[in-house]
């Protein structure tokens, strides 16, 4: 009789890490896009996935700022369901399909970390910060207007391993100009059992699908980005050799669903 | 060998090596937990109107502050979502300088002047207490969140517009302390003068000196000096406010006994002052 979409499943089934889906998302977004070593994108790319070649080494690095509901008004509960993320997504072709894969995302907050890897994110835990838009100006206000400036920055255990800052140039009609491609995770869940550790319970390619998803405010202009080198971090190897735009807005959709490309395991 | 600890005289040229506006002191001026005012700030408001019992308000008054007779336990719950810059692009570091608050203001009379009195004040950075406690605001820490609107539409977005409700919590070590929620109702030009009393704080140092704990240093009544006031996007609507008991504070002595309206607004403004009303000696 225990009930709940995710552990810990519990009696009433209000103990679960995160409810269950749909799940509505509104956020503000502050990124860059740049260009890295096109075998560091390559040698992050899994089974099914090969570089683009026309965009190899291309990257988007994403800072956001969060807000979660399901069906309780879980917006009311800012301290359970506010949360900030970082990531980076790197340009990739599945079949014939444009799509950008996610090989790094950093959360934090443990019901958007199960929401991740149920979805396929490889979420882990980060402190991620950016600077914010207030409606009454002043000097503190990060308006958005020509020449305002964001800052985001994402740390893990005390250690900072990514960094941003971003000057608006103009308002972009057009969101895709960032955001224009479908994202590809994979799922992936490991066995204990002595023998099939390397045999994976779940390890599946995956369609991200977002109903109703909005941009809106986009602006883009110049970015500057640092990924510095931490001990048992991998992010350095995405470090920017040159840097393209970069890029603020909010964003909103609905996940109730995922699409499987391709399950390694049937 | 060495001595554990060595004297060196002070002289002039000692003095001035160390820079900063409050300790920790350092020899470039960069480590101290505030940097030197005018400091510019922007937040988004919560503030819900409620009535605590007038004996609670009086008792926390400090000397030189009468109870507002007409007030009748006027009080006032305020969650802000704040971000922060002074002289050097503290803004574009946000894990440092944006940071979130809770406090509450009491009415109170300072001589014929009404004004607003501050007893209790959270918030969650270390930046945030040390200005607030150069102020007077007897600021400690504690987990502060609210509910944020954001442009694009969706079920989690809380657009500022009719019927939506935002909700704000404060925690201090992890039991919860306060809880607020404001649903909007309709847009205002301006907030009401029972939002906007001046606000009055007591400027508190202690000494440590054997014998001398109870002569502080500091203790000033002071008025807060507001520059470049600005608010935006004023909305009034119904308000609810919780004051939980809690082990280590007295917040809950000044439970709400009715709840009036509830605003959501946000604001700005510049410190670079305050007006000193009462020495109130040590």
């Amino acid at each position: 009789m225990l009930k709940g979409y995710t552990l810990p499943r519990s009696p009433l089934g209000k103990a679960a890490a995160t409810p269950a889906p749909p799940w509505h998302y509104s956020s503000d977004i502050v990124g860059a896009e740049y260009w890295t070593d096109p075998a560091a994108t390559a040698a992050l790319l899994p089974d099914g996935l090969s570089p683009d070649p026309k965009t190899n080494g291309h990257v988007t690095a994403v800072f956001l700022d969060w807000q979660f509901t399901s069906q309780n008004e879980e917006l009311l509960d800012p301290a359970r369901y506010q949360y900030r993320e970082a990531f980076v997504l790197i340009d990739a072709v599945w079949r014939e399909t444009p799509i950008v894969f996610c090989p790094y995302i950093y959360v934090d907050n443990d019901a958007a970390m199960a929401r991740g890897w149920t979805q396929g994110f490889p979420k882990r835990l980060g402190s991620v910060f950016q600077t914010r838009s207030f409606a009454a100006p002043g000097l503190a206000a990060g308006q958005l207007r020509p020449g305002s400036r964001f800052g985001a920055s994402l740390s893990a255990h005390g250690e900072r391993l990514m960094e941003t800052r971003i000057t608006l140039h103009q308002a972009e009609p057009d969101p895709r100009v960032i955001f224009g491609r479908p994202t590809v995770n994979l799922r992936y869940f490991p066995r204990l059992a002595a023998g099939q550790q390397d045999r994976p319970a779940v390890n599946e390619l995956v369609l991200s699908i977002t109903d109703n998803l909005t941009i809106v405010d986009m602006w883009t202009g110049e970015a500057d980005l640092l990924i510095p080198e931490i001990e048992d971090e991998e992010l350095h190897a995405l470090s920017p050799m040159s840097m393209g735009k970069g890029f603020r807005c909010s964003m909103a959709y609905s996940v109730t669903d995922l699409r499987t490309l391709e399950d390694f395991q049937a | 060998m060495m001595p554990l600890v060595t004297w060196t005289d002070s002289t002039e040229e000692d003095q001035g090596m160390l820079k900063g506006y409050t300790l920790p002191l350092s020899p470039e001026g960069e480590a101290n937990i505030v940097p030197t005012p005018p400091w510019h700030y922007s937040g988004d408001v919560l503030a819900i109107e409620f009535w605590t019992d007038p004996q609670a308000a009086a008792a926390c008054l400090p000397p030189g502050l009468k109870a507002d007779q007409c007030a009748d336990g006027h009080a006032l719950g305020l969650f802000v979502d704040w971000q922060f810059t002074a002289q050097d692009d503290e803004f574009l570091d946000p894990a440092k300088y944006q940071y979130r608050e809770f406090y509450v203001l009491v009415d109170a009379v300072w001589r014929d002047t009404p004004v607003a009195w501050c007893p209790y004040i959270y918030v969650d950075n270390d930046a945030a207490m040390g200005r607030g406690w150069i102020q007077g605001y007897p600021k400690k820490l504690a987990s502060v969140f609210q509910t944020r609107s954001f442009a694009a539409a969706s079920p989690a977005a809380a657009p500022i517009a009719a019927g939506t409700t935002f909700a704000g919590s404060m925690s201090v070590h992890g039991r919860r302390a306060a809880a607020g929620r404001v649903t909007l109702r309709e847009q205002v030009p301006e907030l009401p003068a029972a939002l906007l009393r001046p606000t009055v704080n007591r400027r508190y140092f202690p000494r440590l000196t054997a014998g001398q704990h109870d002569q502080p240093s500091v203790n000033e009544l002071t008025m807060v000096v507001n520059d470049d006031f600005k608010f935006a996007n004023c909305w009034v609507g119904e308000g609810k406010i919780a004051l939980p008991k809690t082990a280590g504070e007295e917040l809950d002595a000044l439970a709400p006994m009715r709840v009036g309206s509830g605003y959501r607004f946000s604001m700005s403004c510049t410190i670079k002052d305050l007006k000193i009303l009462d020495g109130l000696g040590s």
